[in-house]
């Protein structure tokens, strides 16, 4: 048979047909590039920025926070000299104690916390263990 | 403006892009299947029967299509843009294939009407192997010509080409074929 044109043409498309009507076509989805669902990619998102920041705020809470301010209070043991007895110390523990005062004169220094504080001291309060509480130092 | 708007399916290609472009995802989607298949099938034979591949070039085109909807214009041929679209996905593809191909233009049969005598069976098988061996250029616009069914206007406007070099190009690419197909006339 003699072949032209349109034999060709009829042909082509013939075979253009059964080529197409063996194809899988996907149905529409304009959203196909992105197959993974948002919220799966949202919340380990949320969790690492989360983690980061984290981490970030600790690390500036060290930096900004002084070393000093994680000891309370420091104390410093001044050595002192025996306290002297003073006199008025004495005939006031005598007048308030006097049981006490018989027994001699070095049970008669009192803690300068426990004296009423609206009675009138003198001298420096020195307490039993020789410490000067008044010098102790909060930093 | 009608009151009773027609049915998705009973409009043209034209009519669904423009709804399309104003804002319908139901006539986009119209479009995607009345011409998915066939151009699955257009890209299936330009990219070397590669199916998956051709499956996502022809997914891009309507993703690109569907990217720049708002741009269409009443009026124009919505084959026409949607074959633009394929057409550059394709010439991507092969563009270093196509420098080599035209340096082969020379090599081309004069252009003259080749007889062929063929049996009908025969030239159905023949003719797809033939096809499947047509250099690119050519293989490109017999296939939006006679395959595709795109005029010429048309395809000059797809491959940005001359309609009289468009026009010359299809008679030598049916030269070609024949001579080809000569090949078969006593097997």
């Amino acid at each position: 048979m003699k072949i032209d044109n349109q034999d060709i043409i009829r042909t082509a498309r013939q075979l253009r047909d059964e080529e197409n009507a063996e194809l899988h076509v996907s149905p529409w989805n304009r959203h196909r590039h992105f197959h993974v669902p948002t919220w799966l990619v949202a919340l380990p998102a949320a969790a690492i920025i989360g983690f980061v920041f984290g981490l970030w705020t600790q690390a500036n809470s060290h930096s900004e926070t002084p070393l000093t301010a994680l000891v309370d209070t420091v104390y410093i043991k001044v050595p002192m000299p025996q306290p002297q007895q003073d006199s008025v110390v004495q005939a006031v523990s005598a007048a308030l104690t006097p049981a006490a005062a018989e027994s001699g004169p070095s049970q008669t220094v009192h803690r300068a916390s426990s004296a009423n504080p609206s009675q009138k001291k003198y001298g420096r309060p020195v307490a039993d263990d020789h410490i000067r509480y008044d010098l102790l130092v909060r930093n | 403006m009608m009151l009773f708007p027609l049915k998705l399916s009973a409009q043209t290609d034209e009519q669904l892009m423009l709804r399309a472009s104003r804002g319908s995802d139901h006539a986009f989607e119209e479009l995607y299947n009345r011409h998915a298949r066939r151009l699955q099938g257009f890209f299936v034979r330009r990219l070397g029967e590669d199916a998956d591949l051709a499956a996502d070039f022809m997914h891009d085109t309507f993703l690109r299509l569907y990217a720049a909807r708002e741009k269409y214009h009443e009026g124009n041929s919505f084959r026409a843009w949607l074959y633009t679209i394929a057409y550059n996905l394709c010439k991507n593809h092969h563009r270093n294939q196509l420098t080599i191909v035209r340096n082969d233009e020379k090599d081309m049969p004069a252009e003259a009407d080749i007889e062929v005598e063929l049996d009908t069976n025969i030239l159905h098988d023949a003719l797809r192997e033939v096809l499947k061996n047509l250099p690119e250029p050519y293989a490109m616009l017999f296939s939006l010509h006679y395959e595709e069914e795109l005029t010429i206007p048309q395809i000059a406007q797809i491959t940005d080409l001359p309609e009289g070099t468009v026009k010359s190009r299809l008679h030598k690419t049916m030269n070609i074929i024949k001579q080809q197909l000569k090949q078969y006339e006593n097997r």
